[in-house]
């Protein structure tokens, strides 16, 4: 695949994003179910040229999408709309999470069409498998995290005015126990993901350095979010914490979580700032 | 005996150590951004290792408690009479039998182990539980992470990692002498006084399609010379034996030398120390003695100022003076020279440039705790993934009532999963004949 035709591709991809958010708030805000079916369906449809433009410039570069910001970052909202449409597929109730996922999902391809776009080669340095490994699971647990603040940003909603308007339109969602659960189990996911992400960077460090752990920016932030999840774990299992102050302790995580996977190359000087900002 | 009880107490409290996590989180935050562009140097503190150590403490305590709990769970046989009154008085779910009532402890317990539960009949409570994959994850998670903290502690105070170079077709011992940069670990033991030989250097090396550039060939062979293991060292393929690692850290320009005088000759490999971006010119030297130890020249060798930095430059720069005093700032003898090329130092002292060849710098890192560390991680993962995701349950199933028979269930789920209920209740409807088969 050229690369006018990716661009092509992602310009198709960013409008159906688009779209597809729009049309989420409308059945929304209208409370319409079609409307928010056909999102949905568009969210589907734009999954295809989005794959392909990452596909077609995986096989041109002759590497996985994990350097530099356009690829990393689009690859991040590809991870997550797929994650969003197979938790759809299964809790179908769950389609109000729309109205929050999709615009992330659009601001993120969007956002990364404005950065360059230069096909930066695989160094020596960054040819191991143990890249491929930290960079899947790394994508697992940014996922999941992700999912698990949508959830708590609803229980709150709901939890705050059970009668208000917004809570009326969520009605159709699962129970709150339910939903409080299934945000516990996303951070839980997270949480194993991210311990296997930060162990195969570790390895992988090993490997190419001859030292496991350097106390690198990255390295400190990743393991300073991991710790930042197994707080939200202890005080929903050893304090208790349920519901809504579970809800915002899982609201609380992502941000430190979002610094320790973008922030940090951009703050930082650091070893790993290549994976980012490409140099 | 009291205060260390006090101790224990306070160690294994649960309120602490989310105090310790958020502690180590703030210490680590601030440390990174605070410390300039040195960033390992804070964790080299005293108070970084006192508050490691203090959650070190504490997860043992815990993963103690966790282990006992579990422990504990294990041996948990019956029911306690408490147990059978609240069955019988009040139940989470009561279940209307539909079929014959002697065929109700069959159909009961096979739909609880459809469940992926171990049941008992305790007299007229049916109890199903998890099994023991379910209470060991938790323990297995927190005695793992401790012992993780004690392994790491230990790697990082016997390890030693150092910078040696070593010419291509040349060898030297793993022994302190030989590096250039060593770090060692307060506990560090001797080194292991294998050899670390370098055979060949390849100057463009081709592994998995990418261009690896300039690629040593390293043999790390035992004290009496018998090769342990060998292999092309470059990025991301280190050549190793048990714990020693070697990797390819770099490479630059090196001559062989020899200075004949009339007391005897003396051969010298000085590692003309640049990298390979051309950077950094480093000279480096020697002192040539006489026979009753007084130095009689100094020498240093390093690259003319002209020389490019390709790898390849065939003239030296040999700068010497009689004496001990160093040629850097004022040299009596300056000249650029190349292979085979002789200078005169004077005092009947003749230094020839045997050879200009390549030197690799290897980095050598002695650790023998990284693959108990991976190990320890494995089984950490492991019992995670146990304690989160396949939690301990439990569910108790009582047969009430003569003419009427109703089940009386109860059911424990150690994460409050609201489905798990939900899924007992509905398997034993079935099985109770209460609802149809889907
Ligand atoms: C680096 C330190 C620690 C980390 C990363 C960590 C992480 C976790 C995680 C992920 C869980 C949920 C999985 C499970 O149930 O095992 C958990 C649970 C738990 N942790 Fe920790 N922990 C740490 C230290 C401690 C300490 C010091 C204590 C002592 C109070 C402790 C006590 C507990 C308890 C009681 C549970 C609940 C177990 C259950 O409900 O089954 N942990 N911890």
């Amino acid at each position: 695949m050229t690369q006018t035709t990716e661009i092509v591709f992602m310009w198709v991809t960013v409008s159906l994003y688009a779209l597809a958010s729009a049309l989420f708030i409308i059945g929304f805000v209208f409370r319409k179910e079609r409307v928010s079916s056909v999102a949905l369906a568009v969210t589907v449809v734009g999954l295809v040229p989005h794959l392909a433009a990452i596909a077609g410039r995986w096989v041109r570069v002759g590497h996985g999408p994990f350097i530099g910001f356009y690829e990393v970052v689009s690859s991040y909202a590809f991870v997550g709309v797929v994650a969003f449409c197979l938790l759809l597929w299964r809790y179908r109730s769950l389609r109000a999470t729309g109205i929050v996922l999709m615009p992330l999902a659009f601001l993120a391809v969007g956002g990364a069409m404005l950065a360059p776009k230069s096909e930066l080669q695989v160094t020596a340095t960054l040819a191991s498998y143990w890249l491929a490994v930290h960079v899947a699971f790394a994508k697992l647990s940014y996922g999941s995290f992700i999912t698990a603040f949508g959830l708590a940003v609803i229980h709150i909603i709901r939890d705050r005015r059970p009668d208000g308007p917004m809570a009326a339109r969520l009605a159709k969602l699962p129970p709150q126990d339910v939903i409080d659960d299934l945000t516990f189990k996303f951070v839980a996911a997270g949480f194993i993901f991210l311990g296997v992400m930060i162990a195969a960077g570790a390895i992988w460090a090993n490997e190419a350095w001859g030292r496991y752990w350097g106390w690198d920016p990255i390295e400190t932030w990743s393991l300073i979010s991991w710790l930042c999840y197994a707080v939200v774990l202890h005080l929903r299992l050893t304090m208790g914490w349920k519901g809504s102050r579970f809800s915002w302790a899982a609201i609380a995580a992502l941000p430190v979580m979002l610094f320790a996977a973008v922030g940090v190359a951009v703050v930082y000087n650091t070893i790993h700032g290549a994976y980012l900002t490409g140099y | 005996m009291k205060a260390a009880a006090r101790v224990y107490t306070l160690l294994r409290s649960r309120r602490l150590a989310v105090w310790l996590i958020i502690a180590f989180i703030v210490y680590a935050a601030l440390a990174t951004t605070l410390s300039g562009d040195d960033y390992s140097r804070p964790y080299g503190s005293s108070v970084f290792i006192a508050l490691a150590a203090l959650l070190g403490a504490s997860t043992a305590a815990c993963a103690w408690e966790r282990t006992r709990a579990a422990v504990r769970m294990r041996g948990r046989q019956g029911v306690t009479q408490g147990a059978v009154r609240r069955l019988r008085e009040h139940p989470r779910a009561v279940i209307d039998v539909q079929v014959g009532v002697e065929d109700v402890p069959v159909r009961v317990s096979k739909a609880l182990r459809s469940l992926h539960l171990r049941v008992q009949r305790y007299g007229e409570v049916i109890d199903a539980r998890s099994g023991i994959g379910a209470t060991i994850g938790s323990p297995l998670f927190h005695c793992s992470l401790a012992l993780l903290f004690v392994v790491i502690a230990l790697g990082q105070l016997t390890r030693t990692e150092g910078l040696m170079g070593v010419v291509a077709g040349g060898a030297k011992p793993d022994i302190r002498e030989s590096y250039g940069v060593l770090e060692a670990g307060p506990l560090a033991g001797e080194l292991s006084g294998r050899i670390i030989a370098v055979p060949r250097i390849e100057r463009s090396f081709v592994a998995n399609g990418v261009q690896q550039g300039v690629t040593p060939y390293v043999e790390i062979r035992s004290p009496d010379g018998a090769v342990l293991a060998s292999g092309y060292a470059y990025a991301n393929h280190p050549v190793r034996y048990r714990s020693m690692l070697v990797h390819a850290n770099d490479h630059g320009l090196a001559a062989v030398v020899s200075v004949v005088s009339p007391g005897g000759s003396l051969e010298q490999e000085v590692l003309l120390d640049y990298t390979a971006s051309g950077s950094q010119v480093t000279p480096n030297g020697f002192a040539v003695t006489g026979p009753s130890g007084e130095t009689l020249a100094t020498v240093l060798l390093d690259l003319p100022e002209s020389g490019d930095a390709s790898g390849s430059v065939p003239s030296v720069r040999v700068r010497a003076n009689s004496g001990a005093s160093s040629p850097s700032q004022h040299a009596s003898i300056e000249a650029v020279v190349q292979q085979g090329d002789s200078v005169d130092l004077g005092q009947g002292l003749v230094l020839t440039v045997g050879q200009l060849t390549t030197y690799a710098r290897l980095s050598v890192v002695d650790d023998g705790s990284v693959y108990y560390i991976y190990a320890l991680f494995a089984i950490a993962v492991a019992g995670l993934s146990i304690a989160l995701l396949s939690p301990p349950r439990e569910a108790r199933v009582l047969l009430v009532g003569e003419g009427t028979p109703r089940l009386h269930v109860d059911v424990r789920h150690s994460r409050g999963d609201p489905h798990f209920p939900a899924r007992v209740v509905e398997a034993l409807e079935r099985a109770a004949g209460a609802k149809e088969d889907a």
